[in-house]
């Protein structure tokens, strides 16, 4: 097999036009303050306004798929939580469900409720980490520390449950991998008690404050047609006004048993995006409430079993992290590990709409912009 | 090896401890049990040296070279040779003043940013984190000096110390304490705009030498922003000019004896706060630097002292326009309502005329003066730390909007109070 | 509302419907029926491009796109398999704009080349890489592994059917284990309870079938051949897959079957210079 010479193209080098104004390539990144990790944007831009915007990725590539296919099911496990380092817990949940379901195994009630309040616990913590980098790209940095002395508390909790604090290696097929801390209920709901009162704290610094509206009000419009065209999940979609979430719509884990509803707003502009995230803390803090008072608090954590997948069966799984749908494909072929498993990371797919949203828009609107699809490159380059 | 299940039931099973993680310790230094007077004088360290550089300036060396038997004095005033010496002695104090103003503002808002972030700021260097600031400089003195390849090396060396010489220039025409002032000039506000505008050609220069595209938006952003708001600032300050009926700041301070400019002109007073805000390039206005945006802006290629020239003088006028707020609206060296009874009346009155107690105790009335005057600073200083942790950074063209639409009009409508005022009261 | 009874699947060539697993799979094998198919499915309402993954399967390459409709959460799978020497599939990126990123992905991982795509260049790699990393003629390493071979393609229909027959024999077995169970259970005493429920948990009723299958027990225990000087635990493997694991096999070996050996495994001749067949022999009269 050959490769055709037309498709084997250097690097794309923009040429800047030359006309009335001289249009300036700037590069955004790869080391750039405000791209969260190496992305690079090649900006064309004339004055302060943006004329063209290329995206490149990949400079975080580890190739997880391909090591994933040399690995057993339980060896992939560690590899998710690299992916989006923000919110480690999350990644490996789409992975869990999709073997369990081609595994035909049983999660006991315990787990499903520890998982889901380490899922909701896990959003709170990778919205703060947005909180706090986001009004740092905004040029404001007291919510950052503010965010940042919260993370650290609620990491503690994990850390006392999984032992680990970012790449926690926790969930696992039919439940999870062991027994939660004896006070681990308790340490929830003693840190939503004062969380909650903390939250209000962070509106009043972002979409409540008045400079932080000038910023973000009508900027980076985002049309419902062009969001779902583009696959765009999580609060970028819903902030466009698709009540799309797959907590909702595909339920997992305790979700069936849970009392909420699908946040959204109808605006889809930066603003919009940051109300969202801001109100699904809340929403996250009222859910691990439920499970605290739902769950079991004896009983088994994890169904043991065997993973025997027969060849030719194939699942997709997803799930609604914190950044939207974070998929996973895994093709048997009978084996002891996936024959092939591919991440669909929402992050990945949220970055596609840049050029799009960038073009016409000032050069610190861009910035702006990039902070609110709230991106992890570890996600997007895998 | 792998142990079978029943095996494995029978190993003790090891309980989880309570506190499964590793808490780490702070070394040298345990926030949980400060000791707050050593705190307190530490960080009036620096503060005790400044105080000490203006009273050296303005109270003993014209003390020392007035001293009887001098050949440098004759009669009260210098001799040519007195007033040369003299110059050149001041002039280098107040370099260190303007020095160590600024290591002050850079320690000052470190410690006073970690106490509004939750945190502890600068604590491993001396006592509570003292000498910080002076580690920082030596560091930036030791580094290497560098000039990128493609920059205009002339340009690039002369750009730092345009802003820097422009800061410096201003602090010689304040007046800390009554007669305590390097250049009385009576065009004082003009100068303070001539003086200030140098900075502005600086920054563009700076971020067009370097040869960087992030420097050159940075440059052209701080040329817009800072000539921009040049306008409602010397609006503002010819509203002072206009009710005081003098360009001299030292009129303008002694006119301020019994009510602050700021209570007839308060709407200039905002106007000059916000508008100095932008000069001094400061969040919500530090779009030129803005970090997230433009790496480091005008200055992302400088590095080692040339950056410490460009640090230095951000800090400098951190400190200095506040203090030209502070003599132009907020009464300068005068205790509040310093009109119907002044302390330093009191002082002044010592002794009698002529004699030693007299003239000590005129230099302490000096001091008095100067202390009132560091302290409203201090105050302001401390506002644009406070707005610059709290709010987020504008944008460019709200920046503009900003300026053109609200503080212009503002300004001018300040003046229109401030001639009719005139004309009414005075 | 529109749903699958309003597409129109009669005139597409090559496809099969299945479901697996719970999803519903579209498979194809022609190209064209591909894109005809995703503009009905778009028209269909199906909105939300999910996700579009490469996969190379060794008999060629198969794009896996999954679709979703978002007015009543309906999910789809769509196969469609093409051979290495013609890795060219149409582009969906204008239907869908979110796959536009994924099939840059599968071109620079799997090497699935598709037309009509506007800007199909390398995404996660650098642009001069030459390889495909993910096709399995590639280990870990990125090296080509030297004897790979390709599959021969798949007869679908005989899969078909011989899936029909797996099921059939799975519901007959399940029957008449339900009777068995029904039996037993009338006999039985009931078990203890309330011992040990959080260690061991019940395994689900999927797995336990395939674990009661009994491993065939081994004839004879083999020997360890790291005895023999010039044996390693590498050549133990190589002689294991190669059937010997007993001195008794290597001792009886004949000249041509060492040399046959020898070539297979790149011995050059180690056999006759260490003279295992004389140390085997000699550990075998030792042992009996």
């Amino acid at each position: 097999m050959s490769i055709p010479a037309a498709l084997m193209t250097g690097p794309t080098v923009l040429e800047p036009v030359v006309g009335k104004t001289d249009e300036m390539i700037v590069n955004l990144g790869p080391q750039h303050p405000a791209t969260h990790g190496v992305l690079q944007i090649v900006l064309g831009v004339d004055g302060e306004r943006v004329t063209r915007a290329v995206p490149h990725i990949g400079f975080l590539h580890r190739n997880h798929e391909k090591i994933e296919e040399s690995r057993s099911y339980a060896q992939v496990i560690p590899y998710l939580d690299r992916m989006d380092y923000v919110s480690g817990l999350q990644n490996e949940l789409p992975y869990c469900l999709a073997v369990e379901d081609l595994a035909g195994l049983e999660v006991p009630e315990r787990a499903k409720y520890i998982r889901t309040a380490m899922f909701e616990f896990n959003r709170i913590i990778s919205h703060l980490v947005w909180v706090g980098t986001y009004m740092l790209d905004l040029g404001a940095i007291t919510p950052f520390l503010y965010a940042f002395r919260d993370r650290e508390m609620a990491l503690d909790i994990i850390e006392r449950t999984t032992g680990g604090r970012m790449l926690p290696n926790y969930f696992t097929f039919g439940g999870v991998r062991r027994d939660v801390h004896p006070k681990f209920w308790q340490d929830l709901l003693d840190f939503l008690d004062y969380f909650e009162k903390v939250v209000p704290e962070y509106e009043t610094l972002t979409v409540d404050a008045p400079v932080f509206q000038a910023r973000s009000v009508g900027v980076g419009l985002l049309s419902q047609e062009l969001a779902v065209n583009h696959g765009i999940s999580g609060p970028n979609l819903r902030a466009s006004g698709v009540a799309h979430d797959l907590r909702k719509d595909q339920p997992y884990d305790a979700y069936p048993e849970l009392d909420f509803s699908v946040i959204t707003r109808d605006e889809g502009d930066v603003w919009a995006r940051s109300k969202v995230r801001m109100d699904e803390i809340y929403q996250s803090i009222d859910l691990i409430r439920q499970c605290a008072e739902l769950a079991p608090r004896s009983g088994p954590y994890l169904a043991r079993g065997r993973v025997k997948i027969e060849a030719g069966e194939q699942r997709y799984r997803a799930a609604e992290i914190s950044r939207g749908q974070l998929g996973v494909y895994i093709h048997s072929d009978g084996g002891t590990g996936p024959y092939r498993s591919k991440h669909r990371s929402p992050s990945f797919v949220n970055l596609q709409i840049i050029p799009d949203l960038f073009i016409g828009q000032k050069f610190s609107d861009v910035i702006a912009i990039l902070g609110s699809i709230d991106i992890v490159l570890g996600e997007v380059d895998r | 090896m792998a142990l079978s299940s029943d095996k494995r039931s029978q190993l003790k099973r090891i309980p989880i401890p309570e506190d499964r993680h590793f808490k780490p310790q702070l070394v040298g230094y345990n926030p949980k049990t400060p000791n707050r007077l050593a705190e307190v004088l530490a960080h009036s360290l620096l503060y005790f040296v400044f105080v000490g550089l203006l009273l050296l300036i303005y109270g003993v060396l014209p003390w020392l070279f007035k001293l009887p038997g001098s050949p440098l004095a004759s009669g009260g005033s210098f001799t040519t040779t007195g007033a040369v010496l003299y110059g050149i002695l001041a002039a280098v104090l107040s370099f260190l003043v303007a020095a160590v103003a600024a290591l002050i503002l850079i320690l000052v808002l470190r410690k006073y940013l970690g106490l509004v972030q939750n945190r502890y700021g600068p604590m491993h260097n001396g006592p509570a984190g003292a000498f910080q600031t002076i580690a920082d400089a030596v560091k930036m003195v030791a580094k290497e000096d560098f000039v990128p390849g493609k920059a205009d090396a002339l340009v690039f060396t002369l750009a730092p110390l345009m802003v820097f010489v422009s800061a410096f220039l201003l602090l010689t025409i304040i007046p800390f304490a009554p007669g305590w002032v390097l250049a009385n000039l009576n065009v004082g506000l003009l100068f303070i705009v001539a003086a200030g505008t140098i900075g502005a050609y600086g920054v563009l220069v700076g971020g067009w030498s370097i040869n960087n595209k992030f420097g050159l938006l940075g440059g052209l952003r701080a040329a817009a922003q800072l000539v921009s708001y040049e306008i409602p600032l010397s609006i503002s300050l010819l509203t002072v000019a206009v009710w005081v009926g003098s360009l001299n700041l030292m009129d303008i301070v002694e006119a301020q004896k019994l009510w602050w400019t700021a209570i007839p002109l308060l709407i200039s007073a905002a106007v000059y706060l916000i508008a100095s805000l932008a000069e001094i390039k400061m969040t919500p206005f530090d779009l030129p630097e803005a970090e997230s945006e433009l790496v480091a802006g005008f200055n992302t290629e400088y590095s080692g002292m040339r950056f410490g020239f460009f640090f230095v003088a951000e800090f400098a006028e951190l400190f200095l326009l506040p203090a030209i707020a502070v003599v132009l609206f907020f009464g300068g060296y005068y205790q509040p309502l310093a009109g119907f009874w002044d302390f330093a009346d009191v002082l002044r009155g010592l002794g009698a005329e002529g004699s030693t107690l007299n003239q000590f105790g005129g230099l302490l009335a000096s001091a008095y003066g100067m202390l009132w005057f560091l302290l409203k600073t201090a105050l302001l200083s401390y506002l644009v730390i406070w707005v610059r942790a709290t709010l987020p950074r504008f944008r460019d063209d709200q920046l503009m909007e900003l300026c053109w639409k609200v503080l212009i009009p503002l300004s001018l409508i300040g003046l229109a109070v401030a001639v009719i005022l005139r004309l009414v009261f005075k | 509302m529109s749903t699958e009874a309003a597409i129109n699947l009669e005139d597409l060539p090559t496809l099969r419907q299945q479901t697996i697993c719970g999803e519903k799979v579209y498979q194809l094998e022609d190209p064209t029926a591909y894109r005809q198919l995703c503009e009905r499915l778009l028209a269909a309402g199906y909105d939300f491009p999910q996700c579009l993954s490469g996969v190379d399967m060794e008999y060629g390459l198969r794009t896996v796109l999954h679709l979703r409709r978002l007015s009543d959460q309906a999910e789809l799978t769509l196969w469609l398999d093409v051979p290495y020497d013609r890795p060219h599939v149409p582009s969906v990126s204008d239907l869908w704009g979110g796959v536009d990123w994924h099939e840059r992905e599968a071109y620079d991982l799997v090497g699935i080349h598709y037309d009509g795509h506007e800007d199909l260049r390398r995404i996660l790699l650098e642009d001069h890489w030459t390889i495909h990393p993910l096709q399995r003629r590639y280990d870990t390493g990125g090296y080509l592994i030297p004897d790979w071979q390709a599959k021969p393609w798949p007869d679908w229909d005989a899969i078909a059917k011989e899936k029909e027959e797996a099921a059939r024999k799975a519901a007959e077995a399940a029957e008449k284990r339900a009777a068995a169970a029904k039996a037993k259970a009338a006999k039985a005493v009931k078990p203890k309870e309330g011992e040990g429920g959080a260690k061991k948990p019940p395994l689900s009723e999927v797995k336990k079938t395939s674990d009661q299958v009994a491993k065939p027990k081994a004839a004879q225990t083999a020997d360890d051949l790291t005895k023999i000087k010039g044996i390693g635990a590498h050549y133990v493997a190589l002689l294991k897959e190669q059937g010997i694991t007993r001195f008794e096999q290597l001792a009886n070996l004949s000249d041509d079957e060492a040399k046959r050996l020898e070539e297979k495994m790149n011995f050059k001749d180690r056999i006759a210079r260490e003279q295992w067949r004389e140390q085997a022999r000699a550990l075998q009269e030792g042992k009996s």
